[in-house]
């Protein structure tokens, strides 16, 4: 089994792109990655796109060969991914696989999703679904542990709020977020709350964007530019035991300990964390279950600093989903190419410095007080 | 047809809950038992996931004790009231933990550990605009609040309900809007939400 390596990154400013396609959007990505990497499409010998709602939102399906035949690439293998918040991680997990089993040299991973559409209210996770029709809406899987956190562990409103002060910092220093401007505790603790204890500035932004990397096998990368290994990359998929301590999420530990055990890197070793902050509540709880401080202890992590850039452990320099949007099927990609940018030494003001070891972490969908799915990169230069 | 209302109006799903009428008995819940390893499940999955067995249709009766929770403060999809209540809830006969659907006109009285039991009426829609009755869990006993300075008791359930029919199911405007541990602490001393406190959290959330 060879290793496999990311050896190019493209994407665009997430936000709102009001005229742009998917097909346009996703296009750009793809011709910025090719374009960093030095390749040409003819050598790119299999495609993965990822998308969470076209198919919802516009009637849009197998749209992965339109993005890749505008980017000039057709003939070779092309799948299209959708699992939810993970969708982007879940193709990066699979353009690895497909490398690291010697089926390709190289493969291009590509994310593009539009969620500037009117009236389009809170994500949930399909009309047909029992929790649905009984009220479930995406923000709520998140508020009710934030509540069960509190209780359980003290966790504070000013700690949640802390973690969208932190990343709208970060977002400041990143060309690519949607959000530039800082946010003070008292702007978060006095917007207006969605589902309680969660607050709009606690909640990250719908975008439209997207983003692409370019995976190879180690033979092919010994005659690239800066190839940043990847270490692992895991996908897990809930328990859905009965019943679920909504403290946490079982599967986020599982995956994280996966990661770690495959990557032989612990979390002492990372320089850097990418992980899914749709929400405030949910990074807090990522610390925990990435091994960063102990169950309970990630509000505290938050207010003493150590996960702001200068920290001990830097979590969503990006400015993570807070402050970048959630362009769902774009976020797992663009999430890898935000950790490849340090680990080379190109993320300029918001370089952390002498990065050698990122993780990226991504969860999706809601499923019998369980994530649907989780997933864990591990990689380094 | 039907003589109730509620009877013309189609549950949003068939085999979770009794239907009405409830002149013989209460409304429950329904679920799953796998007879081979004597699992229960909520909704009711055709195969036990464990055995293969398949699964009897049981009652999952109506009791439990909210686990956590949420108040959504956004339109619903669903037409549900706006704000409106969802949470995990232990089952008191079979042990699950499952999400649920809290009373809208409770959400005043919403906390970790409260007892509830199941009701159905005609709430929202099927998301396209037909209506739809839904099941719901409600408080078991309405707590006893004092109204401000007069601090003459009344039981919120009494206030809900004047308040439900005069004004429908918009926001209960009264004491209290959302969980007392959780909204800004604005108006009373701080003995007055220590008061709060020890009345409705007996939990460890830190106060403002």
């Amino acid at each position: 089994m060879t290793g496999a390596s990311v050896v190019g990154i493209g994407m665009i400013p997430f936000g709102k792109h009001i005229t742009r396609s998917i097909v346009d959007m996703g296009a750009e990505a793809v011709h910025l990655a090719i374009k960093d990497a030095g390749i040409k499409q003819s050598q790119i010998e299999a495609c993965f796109f990822s998308n969470g709602f076209a198919g919802r939102l516009f009637g849009d399906i197998t749209v992965g060969q339109n993005v890749f035949w505008e980017a000039g690439i057709n003939r070779v293998p092309v799948i299209n991914i959708e699992n939810a918040c993970t969708s982007g991680s879940t193709a990066i997990y699979l353009g690895y696989n497909m490398v690291t089993c010697g089926q390709a040299e190289v493969v291009l991973v590509a994310g593009a999703e539009k969620l500037y559409v009117p009236e389009l209210g809170l994500l949930d996770s399909g009309r047909t679904e029992l929790d649905t029709q009984l009220g479930m809406v995406v923000i709520a899987g998140f508020a009710m542990r934030a509540i069960r956190h509190m209780n359980e562990y003290g966790t504070t409103p000013e700690q949640l709020a802390l973690v969208a002060v932190k990343n709208r910092r970060h977002g400041q220093l990143n060309p690519y977020a949607q959000f530039r401007e800082a946010v003070t505790l008292e702007q978060v603790l006095s917007s207006p709350v969605i589902a309680e204890p969660i607050r709009r500035l606690q909640c990250c932004p719908n975008a439209d964007g997207a983003s692409a990397v370019i995976i190879c096998s180690d033979s092919f990368a010994r005659r690239m530019r800066k190839p940043i290994n990847i270490k692992a990359a895991v996908l897990c998929t809930g328990s859905y035991d009965n019943p679920q301590n909504l403290t946490h999420w079982e599967t986020d530990y599982r995956t994280c300990r996966i990661a770690y055990e495959r990557s032989g890197v612990g979390p002492e070793d990372l320089n850097i964390v990418e992980c899914h902050d749709p929400f405030t509540i949910a990074e807090i709880l990522h610390y925990e279950a990435m091994g960063l401080c102990k169950e309970g202890q990630g509000g505290r992590l938050v207010e003493e600093g150590a996960t702001a850039l200068g920290g001990r452990i830097p979590v969503n320099v990006s400015g993570g989903l807070l402050s970048r949007g959630h362009p769902v099927g774009a976020t797992g990609i663009a999430q890898i190419a935000e950790i490849v940018t340090h680990l080379r030494g190109e993320a300029g003001s918001r370089q952390v410095p002498g990065a050698k070891v990122g993780l990226a972490h991504c969860m999706g969908g809601d499923k019998a007080a369980d994530t649907k799915s989780c997933t864990v990169t591990i990689l380094s230069n | 047809m039907e003589s109730e209302k509620a009877d013309n109006i189609s549950p949003i799903a068939t085999g979770v809950f009794t239907l009405p009428p409830y002149d013989a008995a209460p409304p429950r819940l329904l679920g799953g038992f796998c007879p081979g390893c004597k699992r229960y499940y909520f909704p009711r999955p055709s195969y036990c996931r464990t055995c293969f067995h398949q699964t009897e249709e049981v009652s999952l009766g109506s009791e439990g004790v909210i686990y956590t929770f949420t108040i959504i403060r956004r339109p619903s999809a669903f037409g549900l009231p706006n704000p409106y209540g969802v949470g995990y809830v232990d089952l008191a006969e079979s042990g699950l933990r499952i999400f649920f659907l809290l009373d809208p006109t409770s959400i005043d009285e919403l906390r970790i550990g409260l007892k509830v039991h199941l009701n159905v009426r005609p709430l929202g829609h099927d998301g396209q605009g037909s209506p739809r009755l839904r099941p719901f869990f409600t408080p078991v006993n309405p707590i006893v609040a004092f109204r401000g300075a007069s601090r003459s008791p009344i039981t919120l359930y009494e206030k809900r309900k004047n308040q439900h029919y005069r004004q429908g199911l918009e926001s209960t405007n009264g004491l209290f809007q959302g969980p007392s541990h959780l909204k800004p602490q604005k108006p009373g001393g701080t003995a007055f939400r220590v008061f709060m406190a020890m009345l409705f959290c007996n939990n460890r959330v830190k106060f403002a």
